[in-house]
């Protein structure tokens, strides 16, 4: 098999330490700020943690895009528990790929770690499942297996205790890599994991062969009920066997590992519940390993009837799992549930029939921060960086721009910290901000545009090619729309909702996320022409189907502000006055391809008609709106919503013009004059 | 079982609390009566009680309970150890003598007369292990005090019932002081518990019919008995008594009786004055009262005083009698044996009174060559100038007689032990004093001071009494040995 690793490549492996990477730096302004707007998943784990062992728990599962906060969950989760419970962290996503095996004895030794509360936890059947499936043994027949293997098994022991100090810490030197540290994470939750990974001269417990092998004696799974037949049969089934025993085998193990920790926990002075946290568990070996986790709890919990094993499982995954069905989410009995309100309660209210192995999952949407977590956030960053502090007010900007996706905000806040931004809120800071995705940012060794290195991360896996026409669909509002006109078929429609790139499940549109979608129309403003091709198709696309109001939104990303304002003023009279702002907006929601200079006024002054009629009519107050607003809707070309002023005043005029139905143009003007941000991304702009 | 889940580190600080606490609460009693017991401890055995820290209780001579004491009692060590250590071979017993050791100027005994008492019996030890009348089982001799006063009677006497058992064995008491009321109760407790008692010079009249207790000394009776015959066989016709009043002296209070009794007869011998007496449990004042005493005795022109008291009242009362206003007359003062517990100076000053001083002792080392019929030739020899004793202990004067009574009485008790073992094997504390009362003709004890026998009520029959006259040098010398019905019993 493919990943298998012996004992004699042990040799050569590196030598153990915690992967911090370059990642420490972003995640250093993300410390103690983690879990803004997560407090429902630590009460959850609490309530999990503090469970009778026996009790049944979920398996927590984190979803959102990447950069959702996931690890920053994982994170502030190993700092509130790791003290006090025994945890275990594995990153399933790193570029190693890790076999369940190797997988378990990197748990295992992580959740022997000694808690002054607690005595330390053993784990003598898995240990004695991986050391007898380790290696190949001489044998010619399985009598002579039999008679064989507790001489090898022991030597073997041996050797691993010699030069590794125990036997699960030379999983280490092969897997070690895997343990990483979540992204994000303090250094407080850096130094717990150190402690759970140092390595120590710890023995087994014993030499209790004998009553671990008699419980793989009696498994369900081993034809042998000979104890040490069926270590034999384990050792064939790794070493002989076809993709069937390899599957078998790591059911075996998980199956020892879920025993030991029940036996464990069964004892006193030991913890109710061991705390596991499995970070981009969406991967191949990710998924393999929940799994094997699942059916194994779901054999020993339900089939077997036996007691459900104490473990607290949070996971996290910026992907659907193939095994629920399709995206959609139609044929999964759950409906992912928001973070704030996630309980036992809710689990409990939620859950399938026992019967069922989707019994077992809780997951979980991960929201973006609102408005008011952006601004607590960057008054919690004001603490390690002083000099942030005069960019508190920007707050509704950086809510604005990233919509409120949690690692969006960290990686601009590090630009302001990395950059020379004016600290005076004016017209030199609107310009300075007019260009931010182009601006550097550091990321350890890695120094690259926002934009690129937010897009490198958020699209992480896809082809540049994908990225060109991902880039041109993020013209349409609606990205079905836009991947059936532009891009070849639905592959990269499902990708998108596959990867939670989607606004959160529930609106009517499909649209990107707004950072997602801001980004890459940022990318497609630097091809003028694809630009302009792009919306053209689009608004032929709408105009062919007759939803002009869609084709004047293109329009206008196109810049054909006449056209545009033609059809709002004649539509002015023709449509009660709500309808009318509302089709309003939508169309002066387009995107702009604006110039890299100047501030909202100067890009107002340059959209100007280049003969201003000399009389105020409705068509010239109606496309000062419609400019005016054009610029309003994008943080980037008026950052502080300078136009709001222009704004109420062309709804004035033109309350003016009308001579009934005016109550809503009034209540415009005034929402303008007395603009208050929304609080969530659904709002305007 | 079910789970605990208290906190690990917690319970285990409480429980290492709760050990620390447990040892603490066992050890710190512990240690604190160890302190206390080896400040309150003066060597195995011997202990510190009373206000003043006395040293009292039983040593086997490897505590020395005063410094005069300590060659003698090296002495002894030394023996006991041999004894100990031959036990395989030859089997022992303890032999305890015990009396007030540690002295004050409240006790009547003085340190040369309790240091000869034990120089005596350290003899009567020797000779019955390994001299000349060396037989089994040996003897272990323990040296038992009492304090001052006998203060400590009580804790002394509970410690000797206690080392009845092995490996001492204890089987008799010897010695036992001065006849005073604690004496008398320690005596009692002793014979309750079954051991043998030989007093060596109590001589009170009333303490007698105790169990097992029998005394070689001769009574106060016996005393103003012979005093009484001497006097007449001198032609004194008139005598007047002086009497310590106090209420715990039977010493004083059964001479005064006797001589009272026995002087007075139709011959003409008559006491020309009612009593004399002084209180001497009456410390401010029994001084006066022998002040002004002479007085009333030149009135009264007595030949004789006899005095019935203790031998330090004694030098006071001749000290008053030295500026009688009657210069011109002759006193003669006769006394009890207690004059010999006086020490040597006290003795010179009492001669230098000028006033003739007899006495009767309880035993001289002249007596043998005076008197050789009725003293125990091989017993006295030893008493004699360059006999064993000066050669052990030289350079110490032993006229007091108090050596040859503590002799006399471990003599007594080591006879009683080879008589019970002989007859009946196992030596206990009965069967030694019921041996006392087969110590008759052939069995009577060789003593230095006299052949001694045994009445029932334990008294010694008919013992030998010397007169002694004090001389101007403080010596005692001997005029003559009498008896309390004229001869004493001679070697059978």
């Amino acid at each position: 098999m493919s990943g298998a690793q012996t004992g004699s490549e042990w040799v050569n492996a590196g030598k153990l330490s915690v992967v911090d990477g370059g990642r420490g730096r972003v995640g250093e302004s993300g410390m103690g700020v983690g879990l803004r707007g997560r407090s429902g998943i630590i009460s959850l784990a609490e309530e999990c943690l503090r469970l009778p062992p026996e009790a049944e728990r979920p398996v927590i599962m984190l979803l959102g895009p990447r950069g959702s906060g996931a690890s920053e969950a994982h994170s502030a989760l190993m700092e509130r528990f790791g003290p006090e419970h025994p945890f275990a962290y594995v990153n399933l996503g790193g570029e190693q790929s890790l076999l369940p095996r190797y997988a378990l004895a990197l748990l295992a030794r992580q959740l022997e770690r000694k808690l002054p509360r607690y005595r330390r936890s053993h784990f003598p059947r898995l240990t004695l499942g991986l050391l007898a499936s380790d290696h190949q043994l001489r044998m010619t027949s399985l009598a002579e297996g039999r008679r064989t293997i507790r001489r090898e098994l022991d030597a073997f022991q041996e050797q691993a205790e010699a030069r590794y100090g125990d036997y699960l810490a030379a999983f280490f030197e092969v897997a070690g890599g895997a343990v990483g540290a979540p992204d994000g994470a303090s250094t407080a939750a850096l130094a717990l994991l150190r402690d759970a990974l140092r390595r120590g001269r710890r023995r087994l417990p014993g030499r209790k062969f004998t009553g671990s092998a008699a419980w793989y004696g009696g498994h369900r799974l081993l034809h042998s009920r000979d104890p040490w037949e069926a270590l034999v049969e384990l050792n064939l089934w790794r070493h002989e066997g076809d993709a069937h025993d390899l599957e078998r085998l790591d059911r075996v193990l998980f199956s020892a590992f879920l025993e030991d920790l029940r036996s464990n926990a069964d004892r006193s002075f030991m913890p109710r519940s061991y705390l596991l946290l499995l970070d981009n568990s969406h991967t191949e070996y990710g998924r393999r390993f929940l799994d094997l986790l699942i059916r194994s709890r779901h054999d020993d919990a339900v089939v077997a009837g036996a007691v459900c094993d104490p473990l607290t499982v949070v996971a996290s995954a910026n992907r659907w799992l193939p095994r629920w069905g399709p995206a959609t989410g139609d044929q999964w009995p759950w409906q992912l549930r928001g973070p704030d309100r996630a309980s036992l309660g809710d689990w409990e209210e939620h859950r399938p029939t026992r019967d069922s192995d989707d019994t077992w999952w809780y997951p979980l949407r991960l929201r973006d921060l609102n408005l008011d977590e952006v601004r607590i956030r960057m008054e919690l960053e004001l603490r390690h960086h002083p000099d942030l502090a005069p960019y508190t007010r920007l707050a509704p900007f950086v809510h604005r721009l990233t919509a409120g996706l949690p690692r969006a905000v960290s990686q601009v806040l590090e630009v302001f910290r990395q950059s020379d931004l004016p600290a005076e809120d004016g017209s030199e800071q609107d310009r300075w901000l007019r260009t931010l995705p182009d601006r550097t940012l550091r990321d350890g060794e890695d120094t690259r545009p926002l934009a690129e290195s937010a897009l490198g991360h958020l699209l992480k896996g896809f082809d540049p090619g994908q990225r060109l026409a991902l880039a041109e669909c993020a013209a349409a509002r609606d990205l079905s729309v836009g991947t059936r006109l532009l891009a070849s078929g639905e592959s990269l429609f499902g990708e998108i909702r596959d990867r939670w790139l989607l606004l959160t499940p529930g609106t009517v549109t499909p649209s990107l996320h707004p950072w997602l979608r801001r980004l890459l129309l940022w990318r497609l403003a630097g091809r003028p022409g694809d630009w302009d091709t792009v919306h053209e198709l689009l608004a032929e696309h709408f105009r062919a189907e007759g939803r002009t109001m869609h084709e004047m939104y293109h329009r206008l990303a196109s810049e054909r502000i006449d056209e545009v304002t033609e059809y709002l003023v004649a539509r002015f009279p023709v449509v009660p006055a709500a309808q009318w702002i509302s089709e309003f907006n939508i169309i002066t929601a387009a995107p702009g391809r604006f110039p890299a200079a100047g501030g909202p006024l100067d890009l107002l002054a340059a959209l100007a008609p280049e003969n201003p009629p000399e009389a105020v009519t409705a068509a010239s107050v109606i496309r000062e709106l419609i400019t005016a607003r054009w610029v309003w809707s994008d943080p980037l070309a008026d950052p502080g919503r300078r136009l709001g002023g222009v704004l109420a005043d062309g709804f004035n005029q033109l309350s003016r013009l009308r001579r009934n139905d005016i109550v809503a143009l009034f209540n415009e003007a005034e929402r303008y004059r007395h603009w208050r941000h929304p609080l969530t991304s659904a709002g305007e702009g | 079982m079910p789970r605990l889940e208290w906190p690990l580190h917690i319970v285990r600080r409480v429980i290492v609390g709760v050990v620390i606490v447990a040892v603490l609460a066992v050890a710190v009693p512990l240690t604190a009566h160890w302190i206390q017991e080896k400040r309150s401890r003066c060597a195995a055995g011997v202990v510190k009680l009373g206000d003043g820290g006395e040293c009292v209780g039983i040593t086997d001579g490897s505590y020395a309970f005063a410094g005069h004491l300590g060659a003698v009692e090296k002495k002894i060590k030394a023996e006991n150890d041999r004894v100990t250590a031959g036990a395989d071979k030859d089997p022992y017993v303890s032999v305890a003598y015990m009396t007030s050791f540690t002295l004050t100027d409240d006790d009547s005994n003085s340190e040369e007369s309790v240091r000869h008492e034990l120089e005596g019996a350290y003899l009567a030890q020797y000779r019955h292990n390994r001299g000349d009348l060396s037989s089994t089982p040996k003897i272990k001799l323990l040296i038992a005090n009492t304090g001052s006063n006998a203060a400590h009677w009580a804790h002394t006497t509970d410690e000797l019932i206690g080392r009845t058992g092995a490996p001492d064995h204890l089987v008799a008491v010897t010695g036992l002081g001065p006849s005073t009321d604690r004496t008398l109760e320690a005596l009692r407790r002793l014979s309750d518990h079954g051991l043998a008692l030989v007093a060596s010079t109590m001589t009170a009249t009333n303490i007698k019919g105790i169990n097992g207790f029998v005394r070689v000394s001769p009574t106060n009776v016996d005393e103003a008995q012979a005093a009484s015959a001497y006097l007449k066989q001198q032609k004194i016709r008139t005598a007047v008594v002086v009497q310590d009043d106090a209420e715990s002296n039977y010493y004083a209070k059964t001479l005064g009786d006797a001589f009272t009794d026995v002087f007075q007869d139709t011959e003409g011998h008559r006491l020309v004055a009612d009593r004399m007496t002084y209180d001497s449990s009456v410390r401010s004042a029994w001084q006066n009262e022998l002040r002004y005493m002479p007085g009333q005795l030149c009135d009264q022109k007595p030949q004789v005083v006899y005095f019935a008291g203790r031998g330090r009242h004694l030098t006071r009362f001749l000290d008053s009698l030295a500026n009688r206003p009657c210069q011109g007359r002759k006193f003669t003062v006769i006394a009890g044996d207690d004059t010999s517990n006086l020490t040597a100076r006290q003795l010179a000053h009492a001669a230098e009174s000028g006033v003739r001083v007899l006495y009767t002792g309880l035993a001289h080392p002249d007596m043998w060559r005076q008197d050789p019929l009725h003293v125990s030739g091989p017993s006295a020899r030893h008493f004699q100038p360059d006999g064993s004793l000066d050669r052990w202990f030289p350079n110490d004067p032993r006229y007091d007689g108090q050596a040859i009574m503590a002799h006399d009485a471990v003599l007594t008790a080591a006879h009683g032990i080879q008589m019970a073992a002989g007859w009946q094997g196992e030596v206990t504390g009965d069967a030694v004093a019921r041996m006392f009362h087969q110590m008759d003709g052939r069995q009577q004890v060789a003593g230095a001071s006299g052949f001694i026998s045994f009445r029932n009520d334990g008294n010694p029959r008919n013992k030998a009494v010397p007169i002694l006259h004090l001389t101007r040098t403080g010596r005692a010398e001997l005029l003559e040995v009498s008896a309390p019905r004229g001869e004493p019993p001679r070697k059978q």
